[in-house]
């Protein structure tokens, strides 16, 4: 039933001249699964059937969901002048087994709009005398902001214009921006500090944005509604919001809850599927960072949650929590070269290395030997800032994103 | 002694003999096994004996499926070296024949590597591969590359 239904991706066997040998639709699809994105854009001009079995949202999703793609299709993306991709699997294929990594140039949501950007930086002018801003181009294209990376989708918006979110599949290039928050479900609160969350609930496959204003005040966009929903409050009332990071279903980041006169950091979890928090407590950090400003963020090492310190001074430890959601389970780890920006981006496929950007470099980190190499980018200089994200190539469109359950 | 040797025919005649292990790798043969245990020769009409031989020689190696890394490791680079020794030709007949033979490693092998082959092929190379005819117009092609142009020649040199 289900064969007769999808319909063949149109073959002639008997009229082909080569005489390869024909291929039955269900195995054409399970070469289809295992290739790159790019090449299956490419394979839509084939014919009418490869274009629509490649332009179906559940193909799509089957594609991003198979190991080959998810664990092999890995990309890193670098805000430098410009969003930059990079291939990951390119990291071990030149002689010692690494080699200079390669960049390409990446189209994004507002990269070109001319009339939108003279628009900002005017209003960025205004608001300050620094030089730094309106002096020198190059610093425009720069000002994008990632707030998670998720199944395909990178959640982004210009940094000086937060209330525009942008969901962008840095693959196909295709973005949509997300609606305003419509004014009925609004709160009277005039707090103009949020932040997002982004992530995917693979419960009812959908995508979702989290804004998180005050202690109720948080909202939930859905990809597949495509609207907004007033959510569940925090368990607490103020919130210094820093990096989320997604894991196990859930969005995480260090926030500052005030109860009574501690102030003790904890990480929050907001679960994607019950859209409920919970809370989780830190280990000690006072006792290793005791910098005016002590300030940590939470990431990713090895599938774990991890913290890492960004207070402006030297650190060099890492605490990641071994078991998820076991508060005794947080254990610290050393690393070899101490830094003042890091982060983890993502493991190597064998698990072995950890790629982190670590004070503008790129940095191939092993934990069992702590030994680590510097990768270059051709053509490309760093600054001291850079952070970046990782997605996996997928043809997930988020404008026409239906998926049933 | 012969009850646990099988002796798989192919289409064009040839036999081969090998350990009811390996043979119960092809599934097609499980399932004839389990029907009727005194089966000693089976008669695969779909492959030709070239191809049998190359799905018997992965079956072989891959007859006991060790849980060790180490184990592992080296099948994956068995598999790789394995692979490289075909044309995409050969490959397109060894996926056919693990396809009939239900062999479900073979397939996922092979799958791989036919994905691999084709990453860089044009439209009109798949076409070729596949046996697919073009049912576009050529107005129409043109829209359909346009809407993917971000598929087409990704150009690697960074512009700082």
């Amino acid at each position: 039933m289900e064969a007769t239904k999808r319909g063949r991706v149109g073959t002639h066997h008997e009229a082909s001249p080569t005489k390869l040998p024909y291929l039955p639709q269900e195995v054409i699809t399970e070469i289809l699964l295992r290739s790159h994105a790019r090449s299956l854009g490419r394979f839509r001009c084939v014919s009418k059937p490869f274009h629509s079995l490649l332009s179906d949202p559940k193909f799509a999703k089957k594609h991003l969901d198979h190991n080959a793609v998810r664990l092999g299709h890995r990309r890193l993306i670098l805000p430098f002048n410009n969003l930059f991709a990079v291939d990951l699997d390119s990291i071990r294929d030149g002689c010692e087994g690494i080699k200079d990594l390669t960049a390409v140039e990446l189209d994004y949501p507002l990269k070109e709009d001319v009339d939108f950007l003279s628009e900002l930086y005017k209003k960025a002018e205004l608001k300050s005398n620094s030089d730094g801003i309106h002096s020198s181009g190059k610093y425009k294209k720069r000002w994008v902001r990632f707030f998670g990376s998720s199944n395909g989708l990178l959640c982004m918006a210009n940094i000086l214009l937060l209330n525009d979110v942008f969901l962008y599949n840095p693959t196909t290039g295709e973005s949509k921006k997300l609606p305003d928050l419509p004014e009925s479900l609004r709160s009277k609160s005039t707090k103009t500090l949020f932040s997002y969350g982004f992530g995917f609930d693979s419960l009812n496959n959908d995508f979702k944005v989290v804004k998180f204003i005050d202690g109720n005040d948080n909202y939930v966009y859905s990809l597949k509604t495509d609207s907004w929903r007033r959510i569940c409050n925090m368990p607490y009332k103020d919130v210094c919001f820093f990096t989320s990071v997604e894991l196990n279903g859930a969005i995480h980041w260090i926030s500052i809850p005030r109860r009574g006169e501690t102030s003790q950091k904890v990480v929050t979890a907001f679960d994607l599927t019950t859209e409920k928090f919970r809370v989780m407590s830190l280990p000690d950090l006072a006792e290793e960072c005791e910098h005016i400003y002590p300030k940590s963020k939470v990431g990713i090492l090895k599938g774990r949650l991890c913290v890492v310190y960004f207070c402006m001074k030297i650190h060099d430890v890492i605490w990641v929590m071994n078991e998820y959601g076991l508060e005794s389970s947080w254990s610290k780890i050393r690393i070899s070269r101490s830094y003042k920006h890091m982060k983890p981006l993502c493991s190597t496929e064998n698990n072995e290395e950890v790629l982190l950007v670590l004070d503008g470099h790129l940095v191939l980190y092993n934990f069992e030997r702590n030994t680590r190499k510097n990768l270059k980018i051709r053509g490309v200089e760093f600054d001291k800032s850079l952070l970046g994200n990782t997605y996996v190539e997928s043809l997930i469109s988020p404008n026409s994103y239906v998926i049933e359950r | 002694m012969s009850s646990n040797k099988i002796v798989l025919t192919s289409s064009d005649g040839e036999s081969f003999e090998v350990e009811e292990v390996v043979a119960r790798k092809l599934q097609i043969v499980g399932h004839m096994l389990e029907d009727d245990c005194v089966i000693n020769e089976i008669p695969l009409q779909n492959v030709t004996g070239d191809i049998l031989s190359m799905v018997i020689e992965y079956c072989k190696t891959h007859v006991d499926e060790e849980e060790s890394e180490e184990a592992q490791t080296k099948l994956k680079t068995w598999d790789e070296e394995f692979m490289k020794k075909f044309d995409i030709k050969t490959l397109l007949q060894i996926i056919l024949a693990a396809n009939y033979l239900n062999v479900k490693g073979l397939l996922d092998l092979v799958s791989q590597t036919i994905a691999d082959t084709i990453k860089d092929y044009t439209p009109e190379q798949i076409r070729e591969v596949f046996g697919v005819e073009n049912d576009y117009t050529e107005e129409e092609e043109a829209e359909v590359r346009k809407e993917n142009a971000w598929a087409f020649d990704e150009a690697d040199t960074p512009k700082p």
